[in-house]
């Protein structure tokens, strides 16, 4: 019993996770807390809680944009396989959007064609760089093969039985189910730092997720989604490997290929 | 087979929601420059994959949704910030509830910052994003107990943080003594 509110510990975690304004003391795992306490006391609790939450959430969303943000993510985008982008710059108040967007249509074109040309030129030069990088930079690159071979290593070296760390984290790979999540576990990579996942899937299908900052490694692009691995197995696992810009991203599943696959389908969404 | 047609466009998904996204990504980061590549990859991401947005209406937390993973990413390039320090006893929860509280807008942001990434997320998705504490477990893949109580802890924290009396620079304190 809390001294203060007289109310159980239990009532005042349920009177905390209920939005202000809102039905949550009515969802079962509240109500069903709630309904033994005294409804006064819990009434209070709850006005002066929700008082300060409704401070906090006002709070949270009143942030100032940076100028011109709209149209920096808008020039930064690929042009679209489906049909150009038709954002004109518009400010704020979104509300307004469509009558200033149609307002200012022609300029808006305008200023797209002369950015049109600009950026072809610029992406002309970035490329040829990016070949001079490539040649310059490979010789210290991790290839697949080796990521692969560490990945097999450390799990035939009975890595994934390791302790796990406390507390649950996020997915880190785009579209991985949350609870294919067993728990996680600082890790070495090819002496790199990492973070490994271990995973479990049905029929006891388990693995491991590596997440090593390994800016040198050239794998399949995380960001080519949906995710298209190239599952290679070996020595009774499977592993499939993807890289962004600054971490490898290593899935590892024991057993064959149709393992693997099975799990893929099963947990990671397309 | 046919590809599916988005029914929305980026510009109009860019025009009514960047402002939201960049927000959610301060939160979550603390910093305009982290913020605004989260909210570029968010639009990027949400670009290539537009063809999975089958309603305007859901487009901001669809937009959200991406703006979490991206985050989870971005964290992942840094050591994660461990849980295992932060411990709010339950029965002190609601020990202080303010009667009126102004926000202090650096105070809230230092108090976010200071949380560990697991309970960043529930408590940004329940004070952004506005979910229940249900929505919150179905999307996280979490029990709704879990969420419940990193919830009211990460709120105690915060109210705690934003309560808390302002320091007295030690050269003040000294020659008020």
């Amino acid at each position: 019993m809390h001294p203060k509110h007289n109310l159980s510990s239990d009532a005042i975690l349920a009177i905390e996770v209920c939005r202000p304004d809102s039905d949550d003391a009515l969802l079962a795992e509240v109500a069903s807390i709630l309904e033994s306490e005294p409804p006064a006391r819990v009434a209070e609790l709850r006005r002066s809680v929700q008082r300060v939450d409704r401070a906090i959430m006002a709070a949270t969303q009143k942030l100032p944009v940076p100028e011109g943000l709209a149209d920096r993510i808008l020039a930064n985008l690929p042009t679209s396989p489906i049909g150009p982008a038709t954002y004109v710059a518009v400010p704020e108040a979104s509300a307004d959007a469509v009558e200033i967007a149609s307002r200012e249509q022609r300029p808006g074109r305008r200023a797209r064609r002369r950015w049109s040309l600009v950026a072809g030129v610029g992406l002309s030069m970035a490329a040829g760089l990016l070949v001079a990088a490539t040649l310059w930079t490979s010789r210290g690159s991790v290839e697949v093969a080796e990521v692969q071979a560490e990945a097999r290593t450390l799990y035939q070296d009975d890595d994934h039985r390791a302790p796990l760390a406390s507390g649950e984290f996020p997915t880190l790979l785009p579209g991985l189910a949350a609870n294919a999540i067993r728990g996680w576990r600082e890790a070495t990579f090819l002496n790199r730092d990492g973070v490994a996942y271990e995973l479990s899937g049905r029929r006891r299908v388990q693995g491991t997720l590596y997440v090593v900052a390994l800016r040198s490694f050239w794998g399949p692009k995380l960001n080519d989604l949906p995710l298209r691995p190239v599952p290679h197995g070996t020595a009774g696992v499977t592993v499939a490997v993807w890289a962004d810009d600054s971490n490898a991203y290593v899935m590892v599943v024991r057993g064959g290929e149709h393992d693997f696959w099975s799990f893929f389908s099963r947990n990671v969404a397309a | 087979m046919t590809e599916r047609m988005p029914t929305v466009d980026i510009g109009q998904l860019v025009a009514e929601h960047h402002a939201s996204v960049y927000r959610y990504a301060f939160r979550l980061t603390g910093a305009v420059c982290d913020a605004e590549d989260l909210t570029q990859q968010t639009f990027l991401a949400a670009h290539v994959n537009l063809a999975q947005l089958r309603q305007a209406e859901h487009a901001r937390g669809w937009l959200f949704t991406i703006l979490r993973h991206n985050y989870a990413k971005f964290r992942s390039k840094r050591l994660p910030l461990s849980a295992s320090g932060f411990d709010v006893d339950l029965d002190a929860v609601a020990e202080e509830v303010p009667t009126e509280l102004v926000v202090d807008p650096e105070r809230l942001q230092q108090a976010i910052d200071e949380l560990p990434d697991d309970f960043k997320i529930v408590v940004l998705m329940f004070y952004f994003e506005e979910c229940s504490y249900r929505e919150i477990a179905e999307r996280l893949g979490l029990p709704a107990g879990t969420v419940m109580s990193r919830l009211a802890r990460a709120k105690a924290r915060l109210r705690a943080k934003l309560t808390e009396p302002d320091e007295i620079p030690v050269s003040l304190a000294a020659r008020a003594e």
